[in-house]
């Protein structure tokens, strides 16, 4: 199709045609066009269908505010709905096509719910489909939600990449029309950092889009005189493309940046980069946004905003009609008429709403005073308009302006409160602005372009003193103010016909009207009952038209009707963009253990435990079963010597004169006379007296202890500690340093694992009983002199040791043992086979160490030690935690040993219902111990350690099982501790 | 009786990683050691003192490096907390230090605990500006200063050693993901 609507002029590129397809049929622009302006030029005018009465609707505006004109981009799993045909850059290869209709664009199946709007007013599904209630979900939910609605995703994955970033500047400004870029200059060459950010590709806002003149020259060649200055500038940014969606805490900006939304391939790169910006001065530039008018059947295809169709003619040579009417409230409207009449485009009036007005028409255009738009005709394009002195005039374009609203959706952000501005019949910023930020031009009132200049040279002046710059201001542009006068005028009554305030969300004057008969009275509710503003638009156009409706209805004022609150994003954000690079298996760090390679190799099955990956077991060739690969472990181990990496245990280095003290406070048994060369079990308590962590305290010196924690509160367990050092003992010499990522740790255990150490240990180092008894640690070295610290402790319940070395060794260090264990046959055991042997051990771990637990619960009250104060002692002794019937932690086994026991299950006595009444504990860990050949358990439950023997229920509601298990000794491997000791 | 045919080997976080990306260079520095000196309870100047006798090198404030022709750079990352960097000897690296400080300082080796990886060259700035929240441009993060920050959810520090070259130091259990994330920033940007 030719571009019959392209006028001889405009800010396009005509040496470059451009090539995209709209509902699949192919057409030409220009760069520089826009989706809308293109299909403009191309006569196309019924772009899509409304959102509930699937009414025809054209483009309608020329930027981001636009209601109507959203359209789907791209296919497959990069298909796009949604997007405003005004703000996509036209670029080759661009697929679009229309949303809402079933059946084709022009011959929807659906517009039959027009025909049944007067059923479907505001708020009908709040009172209808209510019975039978099942049917909500199940019938009538599909079908609304089919019949109503926008595009629709893919439902694949998103495979275009996003990114994100910071950005720092004395200086934001956001908007880059003449208020921007005034002060972006001024800024800019007073040396302050500044970003300059605007949504729209080219630069320049109002300036791109007006015939006017500054500093004698054409508007958009002053546009680009400075921004060829401030890209020379190093000290400014010039960030096209890129909305400032919300303004947050202490400066604080979000952006969104479109990377490669605007070329035919993203080459790899990102399509659009989330910017975190962070300001010491923001100037809001945002400039306003055209409202309508409401009247019958405002919403055909053709009718426009004025500004808007100003815009595509000045802007993008396009014509949107070439017969074309103005019906406006203020003097804005005129100029519409003025500059297209220029082009020798046939304006066929210029309807004022007003009594009186002293703009002059261009010649030969008639011109009707105090009259108004009274219906429009015209089924998929407008044809014609009647006037309220009863003229009905023929025109394929209907250009509107009910004046224009300043943008202060930014001010408003941390709750500032608009104010009503009568004088140009707009809210302006108001109450409390985001930090830092100071409003200029259009967007603060000061709705001419002089004015718009002069207010940001002023505000950058005290902003640039502020930040302590001297600039030296450059006089203003030299402009002349355009005619603005404006009245308050909204609506024109319309009978039966619907006058349509909401475009995007199919809201009319009437449903605004019938939400206030209903008792809806705050605008907030008017909002949420009509759906006045909802949509991807956030009602830019509708918003200031509806609560005008509203004020009239209710006889209050504006001011005293107020607006909605404002909230981030000002315009749609995709959710990939929030997600950035984190997905998949980026969505957060991994850590590894310094052996990590090692396992890889050796058929290793990973385990997320918390960010570690740590290998949960071994598969060997043949085992087809995890249990298999476990039992194998446990046995190995238990038989001759397995080997593990513990390296993720949280392991702190505790430095300092009162060192020891530190512990004594910290831990609930005592440290302070633990000699040198020795380890101690520990057990840390909250200020609560609940347990909090438990892990291992050696003595590397007199002022050297190395502190082990769990692999879960490693970190929680530091920050403890660091809180301890700093707030509660600051008078302790004390200094604390995490060295969990220094060193590489093993657990080595097994009847053999001393035999297998002393092929590893430097000769020089004697680690036989005698010398390096249970609870001994000392620093030795390895393989002829590498440094490395031994610790003779055991969570399995056999001869243990943990040895480590530095970082850098651990993955040779696992080789290594395995290659000394050879003669043993020693495994390599992960985190399962750790767990049966500790369940089989009765050794506590985080199921057991939960925050709900105190140590007589754990059987450990006896650690708490009575002779020293330490944190929780006192309140451990609460009268509720030492009662006589209070938990223990106890073994559990199946009184049918085919049966394996469930974690989580509660018990109950054998005679009594399972209801929480009868609930006397929980079953804390469970597993299968290959050395007894039958499923064991620890536990929790009432008196226990009273209780061996006696067979109660374990019930386990959730699953649906229960069973009968017997109480046992949590001890269920060598109780008396002789292996450990050997 | 120790098998003397066992040898360990070691190897950095990155196994030496380097690579250049058009103009820039991410490269994964290996040979150093790293120690944390902290001051014992009320023995700031003396320890001051210590340092600059044994190391060559003054305490430096918050925020900035001090060097020293012996080869040691301190890192002023906390209060009364300073890492030492410096070339790696062998052993254990705190005893080097601690030998010369004696108990005027708490020390521990720190040389595994993290990878530091240098980036370098022209688009440094855009590449860094992706992950590090900070601002480090040429007006506010001069030669010589340090930070502490996180990246991509990571612990970090960034020392500013060149004009387009910065020292980027993680935890080196999770360092392969922090390559990741300096790497796909610079090729965000190319």
């Amino acid at each position: 199709m030719t571009q019959e609507f392209r006028a001889p002029e405009g800010r396009i590129n005509r040496e470059k045609l451009v090539n995209f397809t709209f509902n699949s049929k192919r057409y030409q622009g220009y760069e520089g066009d826009t989706l809308a302006s293109a299909l403009l030029a191309n006569g196309v005018r019924l772009v899509g269908r409304s959102f509930k009465y699937h009414r025809p609707r054209g483009i309608f505006s020329c930027g981001s505010e636009e209601p109507n004109a959203l359209v789907t981009l791209g296919s497959g799993a990069k298909t796009e709905p949604n997007c405003r045909a005004t703000t996509i850059e036209l670029h080759d290869g661009l697929e679009a096509i229309s949303q809402n209709h079933m059946g084709s664009l022009k011959h929807d199946l659906l517009a039959f719910n027009d025909i049944l709007s007067p059923f479907l007013s505001a708020g009908f599904y709040y009172k209808t489909f209510m019975w039978p209630a099942k049917f909500w979900e199940k019938l009538y939910e599909p079908v609304i939600r089919r019949a109503a609605g926008l595009g629709a995703l893919s439902g694949q994955e998103d495979p275009s990449l996003y990114d994100k970033g910071f950005l720092h500047c004395d200086l934001l400004v956001i908007g880059s029309g003449p208020a921007g870029l005034v002060s972006a200059l001024n800024a800019g060459r007073a040396g302050a950092s500044v970003i300059l950010a605007d949504e729209d590709f080219l630069l320049g806002g109002r300036l791109q889009m007006e015939q006017m003149e500054v500093d004698g020259i054409s508007a958009s060649q002053w546009v680009a005189n400075t921004i060829s200055e401030l890209a020379e500038m190093p000290n400014v940014h010039i960030m096209p493309r890129t909305t400032v969606y919300g303004a947050y805490d202490h400066g604080t900006f979000g952006a969104l940046e479109r990377k490669t939304d605007h070329k035919k391939y993203s080459s790899g790169k990102p399509r659009q980069v989330l910017w975190r910006i962070y300001s010491k001065h923001s100037l809001l530039a945002a400039g306003a946004t055209e409202r309508s008018i409401a009247f019958a059947n405002n919403d055909r295809p053709g009718i426009m905003m004025a500004g808007a169709v100003r815009a595509y003619s000045n802007r993008f040579d396009v014509l949107p009609g070439k017969e074309i009417a103005v019906f406006t409230n203020n003097d804005d409207g005129w100029r519409t008429a003025h500059d297209l009449h220029a082009k020798g485009v046939a304006i066929k009036a210029i309807v004022d709403s007003r009594e009186s007005v002293s703009m002059k028409p261009p010649s030969g255009v008639a011109s009707f005073v105090d009259t108004k738009v009274t219906d429009t005709m015209g089924r998929h394009a407008l044809t014609s308009i009647s006037l309220s002195n009863g003229e009905n005039i023929s025109v394929d374009c209907l250009a509107v302006s009910g004046g224009w609203s300043s943008n202060v959706h930014l001010t408003c952000h941390q709750r500032g409160k608009p104010q009503w501005n009568e004088e140009i019949a707009s809210f302006v910023p108001g109450g409390e602005l985001p930090v830092g930020m100071t409003v200029a031009g259009a967007a603060n009132g000061q709705m001419t372009l002089a004015a718009a200049m002069k207010s940001a040279h002023e505000s950058t002046r005290d902003i640039l003193a502020s930040l302590h710059f001297k600039p030296k201001m450059q006089p203003l542009p030299k402009v002349e103010d355009e005619a603005s006068g404006t009245s308050c005028f909204w609506h024109v009554e319309s009978g039966k016909q619907r006058a349509w305030i909401d475009l995007q969300n199919d809201v009319t004057a009437k449903d605004i009207k019938q939400s206030h008969l209903e008792g809806f009275r705050s605008v907030e509710h008017l909002k949420r009952y009509t759906t006045l503003g909802m949509a991807t638009d956030q009602g830019k156009t509708s918003n200031m038209l509806g609560l005008a409706v509203m004020a009239e209805t209710s006889g209050k004022t504006i001011d005293e009707t107020g607006t909605t609150m404002f909230r981030p994003p000002y315009t749609p954000v995709p959710i990939g963009a929030f997600a950035g690079r984190s997905r998949g298996k980026h969505f957060k760090p991994v850590r590894k253990t310094p052996s990590h390679q090692w396992a890889k190799e050796n058929g290793a099955v990973f385990v997320e435990a918390g960010n570690w990956l740590r290998a949960q077991w071994y598969a060997k060739p043949g085992e087809t079963h995890w249990r298999e690969s476990v039992d194998r472990e446990v046995l190995a181990t238990r038989k001759s010597v397995g080997i593990c990496d513990v390296t993720t245990l949280g392991k702190i280095d505790v430095q300092g004169r009162d060192a020891a003290e530190f512990l004594n406070k910290i831990y609930a048994n005592a440290f302070g006379k633990l000699a040198v060369g020795k380890v101690r079990y520990g057990l840390m308590l909250r200020e609560d007296g609940i347990v909090m962590d438990d892990g291992t305290a050696a003595r590397m010196s007199d002022t050297h202890f190395v502190v082990t924690t769990t692999t879960a509160n490693a970190v929680s367990v530091y920050r403890h500690m660091e809180f301890c050092r700093q707030c509660l003992f600051p008078q302790m010499d004390v200094s604390l340093i995490s060295t969990t990522e220094q060193w590489a740790q093993f657990a080595v255990a097994g009847p053999n694992a001393r035999k297998l150490l002393e092929k590893v240990v430097d000769d020089e180092h004697d680690i036989s009983n005698d010398a390096f008894p249970f609870m001994a640690c000392g620093e030795v070295s390895v393989c002829e002199g590498i440094p490395a610290r031994l610790f003779r402790i055991s969570f399995s319940g056999e001869l243990a040791y943990e040895i480590a070395v530095p970082a850098r060794y651990g993955n040779s260090m696992m080789s290594v043992l395995m290659q000394a264990g050879q003669a043993f046959d020693a495994v390599a055991y992960g985190t399962e086979a750790l767990g049966v042997m500790r369940i089989e051990k009765g050794h506590a771990a985080g199921n057991e160490l939960c925050g709900t637990t105190t140590a007589l619960d754990l059987g450990l009250g006896r650690m708490v030690s009575k002779k020293k104060d330490s944190i929780g002692n006192i309140l451990s002794e609460r009268e509720h935690l030492v009662r006589e019937d209070c938990l223990n932690l106890v073994g559990f086994k199946p009184v049918d040993k085919t049966k394996g026991l469930q974690a989580g299950a509660h018990f109950v006595a054998t005679d009594n219902e399972p209801i929480m009444q009868n609930d006397e504990g929980w079953m804390t860990s469970v597993c299968h111990s290959p050395n007894l050949g039958y499923s064991i358990g620890l536990g929790f439950i009432k008196s226990g350690s009273k209780r061996f023997g006696e067979t109660v229920t374990a019930v386990d509601l959730l699953r649906g099982n229960t069973m009968d298990v017997v109480i046992v000794s949590p001890h269920f491997i060598d109780p008396e501790g002789e292996r450990l000791r050997g | 009786m120790a098998d003397i045919s066992l040898k360990l080997e070691a190897r950095s976080p990155l196994n030496g990683y380097s690579k250049s990306f058009g103009n820039l260079r991410v490269e994964e520095v290996t040979g150093k050691a790293l120690v944390s000196i902290a001051v014992p309870q009320g023995g700031n100047a003396k320890l001051a003192t210590a340092i600059k006798k044994q190391l060559g090198a003054a305490w430096p404030e918050i925020g900035t490096t001090t060097t020293s022709p012996k080869g040691y750079q301190l890192l002023g990352i906390q209060t009364d907390m300073v890492l030492a960097v410096f070339d790696h000897r062998g052993g254990l690296s705190d005893d080097l230090i601690r030998k010369g400080l004696g108990d005027k300082a708490y020390c521990t080796d720190q040389s595994d605990a993290w990878v530091m990886i240098r980036v370098a060259g022209e688009g440094v700035y855009e590449a860094l500006e992706r992950i590090c929240p900070l601002d480090i441009s040429e007006r506010n993060f001069a030669i010589g200063q340090v930070a502490r920050t996180q990246m991509e959810h990571l612990g970090a520090i960034i020392v500013k050693e060149d004009k387009n070259e910065f020292l980027l130091m993680s935890a080196s259990s999770s360092a392969d993901d922090f390559l990741h994330a300096i790497t796909v920033s610079v090729e965000n940007i190319l």
